[in-house]
């Protein structure tokens, strides 16, 4: 298997196993000095997978691994054994709670490719899953694996990696339920092919990780029988605002860095509106207060767009940096779409609870005008 | 044992063998055990209240889980103060074990600790300061909420966020963990949580209040150690504390005593009278506990655990300490069963992997409770849990909650016969014997009118037994407050008596000295069970105990939650959320006479902000789907037009209400996307409204049901039976009173096929078994005179509705006679 090449400089978006190329790395020499247990077909042993996705710092003996996911070590583990287990995992959640991100993550740790995508939709069919043909090539020879174009799937068990499914609840139930017979007797049947080749037994190390979102038709419309071979996952928002207001600071610096951005979003700032988020996400202030909560999920990432839109708002129409009547305006404009509840909601909450708050709150309650007309 | 005793590490130069224990840890127990079996202590201290004399009673054989309680109580000419602690002890407390092996072997068990009358003194400066009322016990074996650099290093080491999960990897997971390594790492997570105090101390007031208590313990404990020693010069002396205090106390020990040890306590004030009792637990309270609290999470597992450390897996089937976990598990696939979960065989392999692998994972020496669950939410719950699974009371899923459920254990501790009464007890026989009601075992009977005062402090009494659970008092017929639904024809007498029935017995004892783990006097109990019960927040739940408060007498209690109640009113955004509310708080409003809140005008304005809401969510309503939620909402808003009619300070909401109402239904069905039944409803509330809102042009106390009007909003003419069903859940007792606003109706159904009249029937006949018999009789008499699809649908043989109707006029004539004559205003009926 080719490694892969480090990070092109003009990648938009590197895969994981690219970004983080170096850290797998160090990870399999740990592995390898330690002699730590790798499962047949893994690059890397289990426990090194779980810290590779939630990085090692503050641990003494760490090797300074990058936080990326932000949440539960034991949800992470449970992912990691359900994969080890030969379990089909599912991430379920609110959109914007890095379900997607956290599949990539694992699919990069723990088979070092997190390219093997399906993506679901409602026009998903079984060949863009397991496999398709090569047209001319078959009129021509007849089915043979010349002709056969392997998908995600078929690849996935050839090369023992784990695929990933995203949204799967996007696709038809049939659609979905072509996984049944490849989770639970791990082969793969192509009919057309003589018998050397009809069956594709799937090599150690292929799983899947598949992702739904709670706001689509949910895992309600799943068959039983397909739900029983996967192991679910609840994927939550962070609950923890400091953390969440260090990813949000964190992401939205880098990404106003990379539009030639020199000013930042101000700590303070981003505190305040990651305790919105969070306050208005739970339905409930800090100190237990209730407050109405919005339809919009107000996710992390959602978080993220609204930092950002604050910083690009206040540096390009006002050249100055940025404060509450920008998160006002950048929340108008990204979370609250056009919903006129959401809108007065919203308002509701700056005037009961912003108002009583100083500092930046100040600024946000100032602004709470914008959300009317 | 023929292992050669390890003395020189364990007992220091002074004859002395530290113990750092967490309060329930099977570790900790399994060490002390053994400490005291080998070197045989001649006095055994403990971390418990040192004014606490009666360690004989202690001493028998209680069946854990038990705890002592302490209280204080302090009387001055302003108020009365009373204040109360647990120290629970269950079969895993190294302290219990410490007690009862030291006092088998024959050596002086004492506790040593600053009795907690004192720690208030020494963390607040004195009564006066102290909190009037702490609702909850406090208890004192503080051991979570550390989140310092310590921990911090800890918890990213162990990986688990909570205290309670870092003592499992340190000390309790493996089972073979030695006393010596057992003593050593308690020692040092003890002195690292110390660090971190200390460090709390420096940074703020709230960790030096923590710190001021910290320091006073252990003078006190210090002194008690030399005490011991002075009285025992021989042997080895065992103190068994806390893991924090270890430290600190073997530094003050190795020098002379400092000024604080030498100074002793502050005295106890001549006016705080104290005293102490073992009342019973029970895992359910304990698992309950959190934080600070003297909680353990899941006692069941860790009795099961002390338990199989106990039996070493022999005996007849006994568990070994390896199995344990595996043991839950199976007994966890079969609860899940029987609480109707398919769960196959595949499922039970695939849980018990996911659980070895999460063990493995974890380098835990055998599978553990976190990996149990873990590896059971992770293969058979299916669908989402919710974000505070690991802390919420229901575990955020059902199966998850079955599991927790299990691992809680429902053991209840009991107390040996001979057992001292705690106070409660007495108070409540004391009490009740007072007011003239003495508990005895033939039950008797007392009319209480609660219009006389001496009467109405009887009845707050027995509410408040009655919140309590102590059977001592039954209600056998409340109040009548004479409201019947607007409209309605039926206005029964207003009578403000209440017959109860008072007994005694030992079922009552029992009950009375369960319930003394909530307080030690009935009102502090109270106090605590109304507190627990507003635990979540729901502003139903807000507003039963704000009833129960008013019902029991609680002023205090009563303007805090009218507070909470306020605030969460807010928060709700269904109509149906609040119709229980709002008929709690009419009643409560319009019969303060009878509950001695006339004084309350915090009740009034809550009312008023409560009906509020009401009408504000009826104007931003959402789209209604069928079913249960359009069946809520009828339910909600006949009652909601009933308090905006009937009650004076709600009155002027009418023409809000009906605004609109006329404003949900001017959308029509399509725009609106309310169901036919949610249209329905909506249109009973508006005719229910107009039929008893003022006229115009009427003559002056023209209120009531009113004939004559008709009403606005014709039926729909491709009604459904749902929206008669709505209609009728609403406004279907104006037959009697109104009949003539059903003519529309009766023209609309009479254009029905037979078929849909079949159809819709279910719908109809759920909607009239909401009616009283009598309106029932009235709307068909008014429906159905000229036969057509309505009779002939029913087809009900003439004799038998004779028969029938018979009946309800014998049982008409019954109620008559007990509530006096029905009035009939619009004419006669039926
Ligand atoms: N818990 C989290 N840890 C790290 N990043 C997060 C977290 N929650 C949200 N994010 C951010 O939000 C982005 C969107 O996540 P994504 O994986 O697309 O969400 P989903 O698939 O759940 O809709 C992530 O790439 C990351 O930047
Ligand atoms: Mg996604």
């Amino acid at each position: 298997m080719s490694s892969p090449t480090p990070a092109p400089t003009r990648v938009q978006r590197p895969s994981a196993e690219v970004r983080w190329a170096d850290e797998l790395a160090r990870l399999r020499e740990r592995d390898a000095a330690a002699g730590a247990v790798v499962p047949d077909g893994w690059h890397l042993s289990p426990r090194s997978v779980v810290d590779f996705v939630l990085g090692d710092a503050g641990r003494r003996d760490g090797l300074g691994l990058e936080t990326k996911f932000v949440g539960e070590r034991a949800l992470v583990e449970r992912c990691v054994v359900a994969l080890a287990t030969d379990r089909g995992l599912m991430l379920v959640g609110e959109p914007g709670t890095a379900k997607s991100f956290l599949s990539e993550l694992l699919a990069a740790a723990v088979s070092g490719d997190s390219t093997l995508t399906v993506q679901g939709t409602a026009s998903t069919t079984e060949d863009a899953i397991k496999y398709s043909w090569n047209y001319a090539l078959l009129l021509a020879r007849g089915p043979s694996l010349d002709a056969l174009v392997p998908a995600p799937v078929h690849r996935g068990m050839s090369d023992g990696k784990v695929v990933r499914f995203e949204e799967i609840t996007r696709c038809p139930i049939e659609t979905q339920d072509s996984l049944l017979s490849v989770l639970s007797e791990r082969l793969l049947v192509v009919p057309e092919l003589d018998d050397e080749h009809r069956v594709l037994h799937a090599r150690r190390g292929f799983a899947v990780v598949a992702t739904a979102n709670v706001r689509d038709r949910g895992v309600n419309d799943m068959s039983a029988a397909l739900k029983r071979r996967f192991n679910f996952e609840t994927i939550h928002a962070i609950s923890d605002v400091r953390r969440e207001t260090a990813l949000v600071q964190r992401q939205s610096d880098a990404i106003l860095a990379d539009a030639g951005i020199t000013s930042t979003v101000p700590g303070d700032l981003t505190e305040v509106l990651v305790t919105l988020f969070s306050e208005l996400r739970r339905g409930q202030t800090a100190d237990g207060r209730p407050v109405e909560q919005l339809s919009t999920a107000m996710s992390t990432a959602e978080a993220v767009s609204v930092a950002v839109a604050t910083g690009l708002a206040a540096a390009w129409f006002a050249d100055r940096p940025p404060r509450g009547e920008d998160v006002v305006g950048a929340l108008l404009g990204t979370a609250l779409k056009d919903s006129d509840d959401d809108r007065s909601r919203l308002r509701g909450y700056l005037t009961r609870v912003a108002k009583e708050r100083g500092g930046r709150w100040r600024e946000l309650y100032a602004a709470r005008d914008l959300l009317d007309g | 044992m023929s292992e050669p005793v390890t003395g020189a590490r364990e007992v220091d130069a002074d004859g002395i063998c530290w113990v750092p224990v967490r309060h329930h840890s099977p570790a900790a127990t399994r060490a002390v055990r053994d400490l005291v079996e080998r070197l045989r202590p001649r006095a055994v201290l403990v971390e418990g209240p040192s004014d606490y004399t009666r360690t004989d009673q202690l001493l028998l054989p209680h069946e854990p889980p038990v705890s002592l309680m302490t209280w204080w109580r302090r009387e001055t000419a302003e108020r009365t103060q009373v204040a109360y602690a647990l120290y629970p002890f269950t079969v895993f407390s190294p302290e219990w074990h410490a007690l009862r092996d030291g006092a088998a072997i024959g050596a002086d068990v004492r506790f040593v600790d600053l009795p907690w009358h004192l720690q208030v003194v020494v963390e607040q400066g004195g009564y006066d300061e102290a909190a009037a009322a702490a609702a909850d016990g406090v208890a004192l074996h503080r051991t979570d909420e550390v989140s310092d650099s310590f921990f911090d290093r800890l918890s990213a080491h162990t990986g688990r966020p909570e205290m309670s999960a870092v003592w499992d990897e340190l000390a309790e997971i493996d089972p073979a963990l030695s006393t010596a390594t057992y003593l050593h790492r308690a020692a040092v997570l003890g002195a690292g949580i110390r660090a971190d105090a200390d460090a709390r101390a420096r940074r703020g007031a709230r960790g030096r209040a923590e710190r001021r208590l910290d320091v006073a313990r252990e003078a006190h404990m210090a002194a008690g150690v030399r005490r011991a020693r002075a009285d025992h010069p021989d042997g080895v002396l065992l103190v068994v504390t806390g893991a924090a205090h270890t430290a600190a106390l073997q530094e003050r020990l190795a020098a002379a005593p400092r000024d604080d040890e030498r100074a002793g306590p502050p005295p106890t004030p001549d006016d705080v009278v104290t005293g102490q009792a073992i009342v019973p637990s029970s895992y359910e309270a304990l698992d309950e506990q959190r934080g600070y609290l003297a909680g353990q999470p899941s006692p069941g597992f860790y009795d099961r655990v002390h338990r199989a450390a106990e039996d070493d897996g022999d005996g007849p089937g006994a568990v070994g300490p390896a199995q344990v976990t595996e043991h839950v598990l199976v007994e966890a696939v079969a609860a899940l069963r029987e609480a109707g979960a398919p769960l196959s065989a595949a499922d039970l392999i695939a849980a018990r992997a996911s659980m070895l692998g999460l063990a493995t994972l974890r380098g835990h020496p055998r599978p553990w409770r976190d990996d149990l669950v873990d590896a059971l939410t992770s293969t058979l719950v299916k669908d989402t849990v919710a974000a505070d699974a690991a802390t919420s009371a229901d575990g955020g899923h059902p199966l998850i909650n079955r599991v927790r459920v299990l691992m809680r254990g429902d053991a209840v501790g009991r107390l040996a016969p001979g057992t001292d009464l705690p106070p409660l007890v007495l108070e409540v026989e004391a009490r009740c014997a007072e007011l003239g009601m003495p508990l005895e075992r033939r039950a008797a009977s007392y009319t209480l009118d609660l219009e006389q005062d001496g009467d109405r402090t009887r009845a707050q009494l027995l509410q408040r037994l009655r919140v309590l659970e102590i059977p001592a008092a039954r209600l056998v017929r409340d109040v009548r407050d004479g409201t019947g639904p607007v409209g309605a024809q039926v206005t029964a007498r207003v009578d403000p008596t209440q017959e109860w029935s008072v007994r005694g017995g030992t079922t009552v004892t029992a009950q009375a000295v369960l319930a003394s783990r909530y307080g030690a006097s009935i009102e502090q109990a109270v106090l605590a069970v109304l507190a627990r019960r507003v635990a979540s927040g729901e502003v139903e739940d807000l507003t039963a105990a704000l009833l129960d408060a008013v019902l029991c007498g609680l002023p205090d209690l009563t303007g805090r939650l009218s507070e909470a109640v306020e605030v969460a009113t807010l928060a709700v955004d269904r109509v149906a959320g609040l119709a229980d509310p709002l008929a709690v708080l009419l009643r409560l409003h319009r019969f303060d006479r009878w509950y001695g809140t006339t004084d309350r005008a915090d009740l009034g304005a809550l009312l008023r902000l409560v009906g509020l809401r009401c009408v504000e969510l009826v104007e931003r309503l959402p789209p209604q789907a069928a079913g249960a939620t359009s069946r809520d909402l009828a339910a909600a808003l006949r009652r909601l037009v009933d308090a905006v009619v009937a009650s004076p300070a709600l009155r002027d909401l009418e023409p809000r209400l009906a605004a609109a109402l006329a404003a949900q239904l001017g959308r029509g069905a399509t725009r609106s996307g309310h169901a036919p039944e949610a249209v329905g409803a909506l249109t009973g509330a508006r005719w229910l409204l107009e039929s008893v809102a003022p006229d115009p042009g009427d003559a002056p106390g023209g209120r009531g049901a009113t004939g004559g009007r008709a009403p606005q909003g014709a039926p729909d003419p491709a009604g459904t039976g749902e929206w008669y069903a709505g209609l009728l859940t609403v406004a279907g007792h104006l037959a009697l009173a109104a009949p003539e606003i059903f003519d529309p109706l009766d023209a609309a159904l009479r254009q029905w096929e037979d078929t849909d009249f079949r159809r819709a029937l279910p719908d109809l006949r759920r909607a009239a078994a909401g009616l009283l018999p009598r309106e029932r009789r009235a709307l068909l008499a008014h429906l159905g005179p000229d036969g057509g699809p309505p009779a002939a649908a029913l087809d009900v043989p003439p004799e038998v509705l004779e028969s029938l109707v018979a009946r309800e006029d014998a049982l008409w004539a019954l109620v008559e006679e007990h509530v006096g004559p029905l009035a009939s205003r619009s004419g006669g009926s039926g």
